[in-house]
């Protein structure tokens, strides 16, 4: 007898039905697995046989063919397995039941316990919208399944208990829907903008960066909080929507690092290590196509601590997601497009022996070799990074000063006020959200510059040695900071302030 | 270019590179003619040996020869100032052995005009870099500048006398490509070496080219100097050849002003404005300008930098009652009018 059960496959970041069919019929005793099966999923008829064999259930003994179709997708992983078996007992007529509505997926045990997989946020999305309603998933993956609203999921413990619920032997209640709200108020930060003492300049360039979403290079001697103040930068970006969780949530189901929660509500705050390959950044992989870090940082933080260290071919790879918000990775296997919309906070020391600047102790370095430390940042990437300031080294007795600093939720209220108006701004810009966004075309119709800031912008270009990629850049904070100052033109003090976060465009003498 | 006879003979045998300058001498007089000629003839040939100065001689007679060094010149864009020209300095002839040619690019035209020479270290501080451009723009309205082509306070000086194009740049070997400020100092002053064009840089040279420096210019202030800057080696020369020397002064433990206040001990003037180079060259300068108008803020924000020295921002919003983010704006403007300098760390130090 022939059954047919829709279990799915994953492409990226998108579902791709895959129906596991099951033939027996009477002949020489075989069990073949066909449909571009790799290893784990061949390895599948093992685990299988003994779940069965150990739910109480019989194993047939007969030709068997199962098929995993369409033939020219390759199937991957042990998310097979629990279909497999269910399309078994179906076509062995153990289970007669209309099963042609539901999706399955889940890797067995020999015990018949299912083990979660990855990715059933992305595939319940990819499932819900070509029109499936119910699903069967692993128990450990419940939480994960349950903010989809108009779905029905159920999440048995083992194979025994899915046969029975399928066979209606026995009521499983099918996954009860959570609010994000909830899982949102469960989770916080643990760190805060209070705990970090002075470094008021760094803190409002911080504050600038959210706000507008520009980039930002904070640039320090060893030791000065640099690490501290980037993992700050998402207590103060406001919360995550539904939709934007939905997004990061799918990047780390499909890659595996979902938490307990099944949800992500914190914005991520990435930190790959400056050994980081190009693939790891950007994605890649030989058969499966795999997010990077940039992804994986979507609607959060990237923090690059040590920028110049970082190899070269890694560092220029980040400008074109760093333009579009996105990367597409192209194999021969074929193209994926990840979205990578990320805030990049980069640290560096300010010099190769790390102490320009400082209070203490005296810096080493010549300027051709504070010229040559810095030039490992091309210009194209310094031209994407909007913000650069100065973390200085703390005293002691200012880091045990009294003084009340302010805590992240003061500076979250104003950069949401901030981001509202920019919404507002934008709402008529495709694909512009925020400041940073904004083209040169942008710039000419939301910046409109006085006469007089004119003239403070250029006589600023002359005294301060800046380069002419910095004007775009400091217009646009400008911008930023007039929206934070709720004022609806740029006056001459945003342009100075903006014009205060530059070191690293005038040159060195 | 046109070069006189006697001037091309100086230029080839300038070319020789196995020749020390009094080498070049010696075969100029034995190439002249007369009866003394054949006693030069004889010491050349006993300093180098009999088949190197055949060489020479055939080189220094034949056509090829020359068309060839003066097509590399004027490839090179190279003009020459020979110590027969009229525009040669006379304050170069105090150095033994002089050079016999100045290979310029620019206005040579300001080799007669009075030089005063800039030099100071590679690593100054951002204040200093900020007050030498600051001095060199006042004087080069009176006089002409001189400094090197280094890092730091040499390209301070030359991108602050830039404006009136009063600006020589000495180099220390020949002539190659410039760098942006060499350009800029070539397309509206000079730039100055004895060496022809694309001699590569020896250690020897730097020496050299400080002797020339220190011959050019009517007097030489220090900027910066470690305990054993170069730029020490300038002030020496020019203390050789009885020029005036200058320098900034330092607060104590500076490292890179100890040379400068060593300086000042030993006798040189301490210098912490324009007119006082000025009043020593006798030149009369005008009025200062009155400094722009100050707003209430601005001037709190120069009195607290002018009163403590250099301070962090939020020092300065502490002394002064502002935000930081005011802070930033009201720096930024006074940076803009050059009247502060950020020195790191976000930390600022009034210039004047």
């Amino acid at each position: 007898m022939l059954s047919k059960i829709i279990s799915y496959a994953l492409i990226g970041l998108d579902g791709v039905p895959v129906e596991v069919e099951t033939d027996i019929n009477k002949g020489v005793v075989s069990y073949e697995l066909v449909g571009l099966p790799d290893t784990a999923v061949k390895e599948s008829k093992e685990r299988v046989f003994s779940a069965i064999r150990n739910s109480s259930l019989r194993f047939p003994v007969n030709k068997i063919t199962v098929n995993l179709a369409p033939a020219d997708i390759k199937k991957e992983g042990g998310q097979y397995d629990l279909p497999i078996a269910i399309s078994l007992l179906a076509a062995s007529e153990q289970l007669t039941a209309d099963l042609s509505g539901y999706v399955m997926m889940g890797e067995l045990a020999l015990d018949g316990s299912l083990r979660p997989v990855t990715g059933i946020l992305p595939v319940l999305i990819s499932a819900k919208s070509r029109g499936y309603t119910k699903f069967i998933v692993p128990r450990a993956n419940a939480n994960e399944a349950s903010y989809i609203e108009g779905i029905e999921v159920y999440a048995p413990e083992n194979l025994r208990e899915t046969f029975d619920f399928l066979s209606g032997r026995e009521e499983l209640a099918p996954v009860e829907v959570r609010s994000f709200e909830a899982a949102k108020n469960k989770s916080s930060y643990n760190c805060d903008l209070s705990l970090v003492r002075g470094q008021a300049v760094a803190k409002r360039a911080l504050e600038i960066a959210v706000a507008g979403g520009h980039n930002i290079l904070l640039s320090g001697p060893p030791g000065t909080g640099k690490t501290m103040l980037a993992r700050c930068i998402p207590t103060i970006m406001p919360d995550m929507t539904f939709e934007e969780a939905l997004e990061v949530t799918k990047i780390l189901s499909v890659s595996g690092e979902l938490n307990e929660e099944g949800i992500v509500s914190l914005r991520p705050f990435r930190t790959p290590h400056h050994t980081a390959t190009t693939v790891s950044l950007c994605g890649g992989g030989n058969t499966k196509i795999k997010a990077g870090e940039i992804s994986k940082a979507h609607r959060g933080v990237l923090f690059l601590d040590e920028l110049p260290e970082y190899s070269r071919s890694a560092l220029e790879s980040l400008r074109q997601p760093l333009e579009d918000g996105k990367i597409t990775v192209t194999r021969a296997g074929g193209a994926i497009t990840f979205p990578a919309d990320f805030i990049l906070c980069a640290s560096m020391n300010p010099c190769p022996c790390g102490n320009f600047g400082s209070p203490d102790k005296p810096c080493t370095c010549t300027p051709a070799q504070i010229r040559k430390y810095r030039g490992k940042i091309s210009g194209p990437l310094l031209d994407r990074i909007d913000l650069q300031v100065e973390v200085d080294s703390v005293k002691y007795d200012d880091l045990a000063s009294e003084g009340e600093e302010e805590s992240s939720a003061c500076v979250k209220a104003r950069v949401e006020r901030a981001r509202a108006i920019q919404r507002e701004r934008f709402i008529d810009e495709e694909g512009i959200n925020v400041n940073a966004d904004m083209g040169e075309r942008q710039i000419k119709k939301f910046c409109r510059l006085s006469p007089e800031c004119e003239r403070i912008l250029k006589s600023a270009f002359e005294r301060l040695n800046l380069s002419a990629r910095a004007r775009s850049r400091i217009i646009k904070v400008a911008r930023t900071i007039a929206d934070l100052d709720l004022s609806t033109e740029i006056k001459p003090k945003h342009i100075l302030e903006a014009a205060g976060y530059r070191n690293f465009d005038s040159t060195i003498i | 270019m046109n070069y006189t006879r006697e001037e091309a003979d100086v230029i080839i045998a300038d070319s020789f590179r196995d020749l020390n300058v009094r080498g070049k001498k010696l075969l100029l007089a034995s190439q002249k003619g007369g009866e003394k000629s054949a006693i030069y003839e004889s010491e050349l040939i006993k300093s180098c040996g009999a088949g190197v100065y055949n060489k020479l001689r055939e080189d220094f007679r034949s056509p090829d020869y020359r068309d060839r060094i003066f097509c590399s010149l004027e490839k090179a864009g190279v003009k020459c100032v020979t110590a027969k020209s009229a525009f040669y300095p006379d304050g170069l002839r105090h150095i033994d052995p002089f050079p016999l040619v100045l290979y310029t690019r620019g206005n040579a035209e300001l080799l007669k005009k009075r030089i005063f020479c800039v030099v100071g270290s590679r690593k100054s501080s951002a204040q200093t870099l900020e007050q030498c451009k600051a001095i060199c723009k006042e004087l080069s309205a009176y006089v002409v500048i001189a400094t090197g082509v280094a890092d730091g306070a040499d390209r301070a000086a030359a991108l602050g006398a830039l404006d009136s194009g009063n600006v020589i740049c000495v180099l220390p070997g020949g002539h190659a490509n410039s760098d942006v400020t060499l350009k800029m100092v070539e397309e509206r002053g000079l730039s100055i070496s004895i060496f022809p064009p694309a001699t590569p840089v020896l250690q020897y040279m730097f020496a050299l080219r400080n002797s020339v420096l220190a011959g050019l210019a009517e007097g030489v202030l220090v900027v910066s100097a470690g305990i054993n800057g170069g730029a020490l080696s300038t002030a020496n020369y020019a203390l050789d050849y009885g020029k005036d020397v200058f320098a900034f002064p330092y607060n104590i433990g500076v490292a890179s002003g100890e040379g400068c206040n060593n300086l000042i001990k030993s006798g040189a003037y301490l210098c912490d404005r324009a007119e006082d180079v000025l009043a020593a060259m006798r030149i009369e300068c005008g009025e200062r300008e009155s400094d722009e108008e100050l707003d209430g803020d601005e001037a709190a924000v120069m009195d607290a930098l002018r009163s403590e020295g250099e301070l962090h921002a939020e020092k300065i919003a502490a002394l002064t009652g502002k935000s930081t983010s005011e802070i930033t704006v009201i720096c930024s403007l006074l940076e803009i009018k050059g009247l502060l300098v950020r020195t790191g760390g976000n930390k600022f130090a009034a210039v004047k």
